[in-house]
């Protein structure tokens, strides 16, 4: 019996997950959100804006970052909205634009008219060398952008107040060097929770103004801005699947001391 | 419920279906990934060049843009054995130019600034105590250029031995984090199922 806690078939195991998380979806739950001092800190630093404050979305969201990147995307959307914040948002991955042109949709629905309060910027390739490139002179970065009243009011990176980076990866950092730091621009990661401990010691020495991880960040800004979305519907499946996992993980372990002695003995 | 939705979501459920064991469904969607990321990439790739080099010399005259092509077509030499190492020189740049970005990055961002924030943390906070010893005993344990027979050589292992300990809680964390991300992508899977296809739970 307890040998058999060791190997249990991966299909009970991945069936059980999927049941676990497939519950609360279709009956939602309420959880409690525990709102953390990263997102807290994003939440303020847009709060701050003043109203027309210029703000660039530097996004690398694609399908496998979606699930995390998107329900954060949103809300802080639906926050600059409400802050009547000019947003220009600059596709850094090759599948992103596709994105921007849904959010673009979203903005419009919300009266946003696009080269007055918002602007989608053509995607540009480089990664690191992008960034550099923004930071050293914005406007030539993106000089085939056509001539409209938002773009023209922008002389250069420092027209922004904020820079938001939603990200899988080490983008974030690149922004934080080649844009954040030298030109003093506050900053907000917007990333999945693997890239969080990678993140996290430029937030604590003050190097990144604000962080939203992951689908619990983004959860605690829905939560914030009081607009309920898909992650605090998904929160709670996140959290039945951990216990799920949770559940294994002291099985598993149950079973092994439970046989050690016996092995140990049977050689 | 339109076409689109119910195609994506019939490629969802085959695309799982491997967590129960290979099929020839699955089989068929990895070679048909396989063939539309290849496809997206070239056309992608190919849309670069033209949005930032080939439009920029022949509608504004940007002739400098002629060196990157030029560098581009070198690094093609790399399929052939005779002339492979025409390819080098491009490749050096890249690595010379990423180097360079990379070091003036890291000398600013996360040297000079972490080391002046773990500098001014407080001993006396217990956050502040534990990020210190956090910074410190790993180091110890990185430190290999010290005869560990001496005295102070003995200290610096024993710290080291605490170190690991602090790198299995950081591990820990990264691990932890993983699960999160990974367990959020089949939520959002999930939800699209669920939520935006059968519109069970909206």
């Amino acid at each position: 019996m307890m040998e058999r806690l060791q190997k249990i078939d991966r299909r009970i195991i991945f069936a059980g997950l999927m049941l676990m998380i497939a519950i609360p979806l279709v009956k939602p739950l309420q959880l409690p959100v525990n709102i953390s001092s990263e997102t807290r800190a994003a939440y303020d630093l847009i709060e701050a804006l003043p109203s027309g404050s210029n703000v660039l979305i530097a996004t690398s969201i694609f399908p496998s970052t979606q699930a995390e990147l998107e329900p954060q995307t949103i809300a802080m959307l639906n926050h600059l909205v409400k802050k009547q914040a000019k947003i220009v948002m600059a596709p850094c991955y090759p599948d992103t634009p596709p994105y921007l042109l849904k959010y673009a949709k979203m903005l419009e629905d919300a009266g946003y008219v696009e080269g007055i309060d918002y602007l989608n910027l053509p995607y540009l390739a480089g990664e690191e060398t992008l960034y550099a490139a923004m930071g050293s002179d914005f406007k030539k970065t993106y000089d085939q952008t056509p001539s409209s009243e938002l773009w023209d009011s922008i002389s250069g990176v420092k027209s922004f107040s904020l820079v938001i980076v939603p990200n899988g990866g080490r983008h974030p950092l690149y922004v934080m060097a080649h844009i954040s730091t030298p030109h003093a621009i506050d900053m907000i990661a917007s990333i999945t929770a693997v890239v969080l401990p990678n993140v996290q010691p430029y937030f604590n020495s003050g190097q990144i103004g604000g962080v939203v991880s992951g689908m619990n960040g983004a959860a605690e800004y829905e939560s914030l801005v009081q607009v309920p979305g898909k992650a605090l519907q998904g929160m709670a499946a996140q959290s039945l699947g951990h216990l799920w996992i949770i559940a294994l993980v002291v099985l598993g372990n149950i079973g092994y001391f439970a046989t050690r002695g016996k092995k140990a003995g049977g050689v | 419920m339109d076409f689109g939705t119910t195609l994506a979501a019939i490629v969802t459920i085959v695309a799982y279906s491997y967590l129960f064991g290979d099929n020839p469904l699955y089989r068929f969607l990895e070679h048909l990934f396989i063939g539309i990321t290849a496809a997206v990439m070239t056309i992608q790739a190919v849309l670069n060049i033209k949005n930032q080099a080939v439009t920029p010399i022949l509608a504004e005259g940007q002739y400098l843009w002629v060196i990157g092509i030029i560098g581009g077509i070198m690094m093609l030499a790399r399929f052939t054995k005779k002339y492979a190492w025409v390819s080098r020189a491009p490749l050096s740049l890249i690595i010379g130019a990423t180097s360079a970005l990379s070091i003036i990055r890291a000398v600013e961002s996360e040297i000079v600034k972490q080391v002046a924030a773990t500098v001014n943390l407080k001993w006396t906070s217990v956050d502040g105590a534990i990020y210190i010893l956090c910074v410190v005993l790993p180091m110890a344990y990185l430190i290999f250029t010290i005869n560990e027979k001496s005295k102070s050589g003995h200290a610096v292992t024993s710290l080291g031995k605490l170190g690991q300990y602090a790198m299995m809680l950081a591990f820990g964390a990264s691990m932890g984090a993983t699960v999160m991300a990974r367990i959020s992508m089949v939520v959002g899977r999930l939800q699209f199922l669920i939520q935006d296809w059968l519109k069970l739970g909206v």
